[in-house]
């Protein structure tokens, strides 16, 4: 991050493409083609993710890695080798959800700051490992960061959203799908 | 050696007069203190809280308010502002305390931005998002405003003195046993007959007020106040930063890794500051990345080993003669 600072300043920059600025309305729905495009994307990425924990040997070798580092050790599973790919993972795809940003969000070194609290607050919310919870709770933080600024004040989007964790989190402490409390 | 410690600590602002490097040694005293604070919850017990920044606000915004609107002085807000977040952190504390892990760290983070947001949404009351200055008095001891940082130096070592009085005190009680029993294994200490809830809710009661503490000063100190300054993550992350480097649930770890981090940052910002921005910020982050891999338990287990090495050497020279 700081060595992006260094490399390419501080200042913000945009891209252009030729879609940044489309749009099309089905009734009174408007739709930004950009966003659409990224939404598309990043909605098969998780499904190809799921495909991946949940369909192949590494994938499931990871979870159980996650699940209980020493019996999936006794099962012959090495824990560091499928931490370092869950890492190469999920890096790659943080650097495919900045790329998808990038025709309608600005990008400066220190962008990377907003997502990491709200990217950490959608899988707490929809339970940690969970791939449909965190699309499920990422889902109700946008609709509730709208309401928040439609109907409390346009300040007021990431209260309600901050309200909305803390209250789930009173109820069930192990997020969304993680069982009833106690 | 603490003895030496404090003299030396107590001497410096009447050998060093170059006010840059008494800023930099207020802000380690400071953020030391905070560190010392935040270990009694995040080292002791466990408990990894990146939500300070909100009893440090909390304590800034409490002496403030006092202060300019109803002219009470700071001495009477900086213990006010204790006991708000100590009752602010009543409420946090039964909300959080049933979570664990990740879930604890994310509900804290959350209740400061929660409280960031709503201070940012009180323009008429607490001046909203462009903050305010504090009316300057000039050398004014009763109104906690002083000429010489010297003054300011000296009330942060005191704060910190405080905060390492209480955690030695605590580290050597039923309480400090207790904490270490919650930090191990919450169940089991449970099993045992600790109740983890009430022990987690005195411990945070006292970290919130000494927070707090350190919040009102830092206001006092730098004569202004915003919710983005009082309520930053930064304070929450720093907090925990010095600890663990230093050494989390030791009761000099938070000294030693203020001392190391805030001093190397400082002096890499006068060094490199002047030329491209950022490298100071990228060698400071690598500096992290190195001790964080090479002393994973913080840096205090350097010198208690060391002392160990010491110790064990000259209590093996007194047996070899009893041997022979």
């Amino acid at each position: 991050m700081n060595v992006a600072l260094l490399l390419f300043t501080a200042n913000y920059r945009t891209v252009q493409t030729a879609y940044s600025e489309l749009s099309f309305h089905i009734g009174p729905l408007y739709f930004a083609v950009a966003k659409l495009i990224a939404f598309g994307i990043a909605m098969l990425l998780s499904a190809v993710l799921y495909l991946f924990l949940h369909g192949t040997d590494l994938g499931k070798a990871m979870r159980a890695a996650a699940q209980n580092r020493e019996v999936a050790m006794l099962m012959g599973i090495n824990p560091d080798r499928v931490f370092c790919v869950a890492v190469g993972v999920a890096l790659a795809l943080a650097g495919a959800a900045g790329s998808l940003l990038m025709p309608f969000y600005p990008a400066y070194p220190l962008v990377g700051q907003i997502f990491v609290l709200m990217a950490f607050v959608a899988v707490v919310l929809g339970t940690l490992g969970n791939i449909t919870g965190a699309l499920i709770a990422s889902l109700m933080m946008g609709v509730a960061e709208s309401l928040g600024v439609q109907f409390v004040g346009a300040d007021s989007g990431l209260i309600v959203v901050f309200v909305m964790l803390l209250l789930t989190l009173a109820l069930r402490p192990n997020g969304l799908f993680g069982g009833w409390a106690r | 050696m603490v003895l030496a410690l404090a003299a030396a600590a107590l001497a410096l602002p009447i050998v060093v007069s170059d006010p840059f490097a008494l800023d930099i040694s207020i802000r380690v005293l400071l953020f030391a203190f905070i560190g010392v604070a935040w270990n009694l919850m995040g080292g002791y017990a466990k408990q990894l809280s990146l939500g300070h920044a909100a009893f440090f606000g909390l304590g800034a915004y409490t002496s403030t308010i006092l202060l300019i609107r109803f002219g009470i002085s700071p001495w009477i807000g900086i213990l006010a502002g204790g006991v708000v977040a100590m009752a602010a952190s009543l409420p946090i504390g039964a909300l959080c305390f049933r979570l664990r892990g990740p879930y604890f760290a994310i509900a804290t983070i959350a209740t400061a931005q929660v409280l960031m947001l709503l201070f940012l949404k009180f323009r008429d009351f607490a001046w909203g998002a462009e903050g305010t200055t504090l009316p300057n008095l000039g050398d004014a001891p009763l109104m906690m405003q002083f000429e010489s940082k010297a003054a300011y130096y000296y009330l942060a070592l005191a704060l910190l003195a405080l905060g390492l009085a209480i955690t030695y005190r605590i580290e050597r009680s039923w309480m400090g046993f207790y904490l270490v029993a919650v930090g191990e294994d919450e169940d089991a200490a449970e099993a045992v007959g600790v109740d983890t809830t009430k022990i987690k809710r005195h411990i945070y009661l006292i970290s919130a007020f000494l927070t707090a503490l350190g919040g009102t000063f830092y206001v006092e100190y730098i004569y202004f106040i915003d919710p983005n300054t009082a309520f930053s993550f930064n304070v929450s992350v720093e907090a925990a930063l010095v600890s663990i480097v230093g050494g989390v649930g030791t009761l000099w770890g938070p000294v030693v890794g203020t001392a190391l981090l805030e001093a190397t940052s400082a002096l890499l910002q006068s060094w490199f500051g002047s030329g491209h921005g950022g490298v100071q910020l990228t060698v400071y982050s690598l500096i992290l990345i190195a001790v964080i891999l090479w002393r994973p338990s913080g840096l205090i287990g350097l010198f208690t080993d060391l002392y160990q090495r010491f110790t064990a050497g000259s209590a093996r020279a007194k047996e070899v003669p009893l041997d022979g």
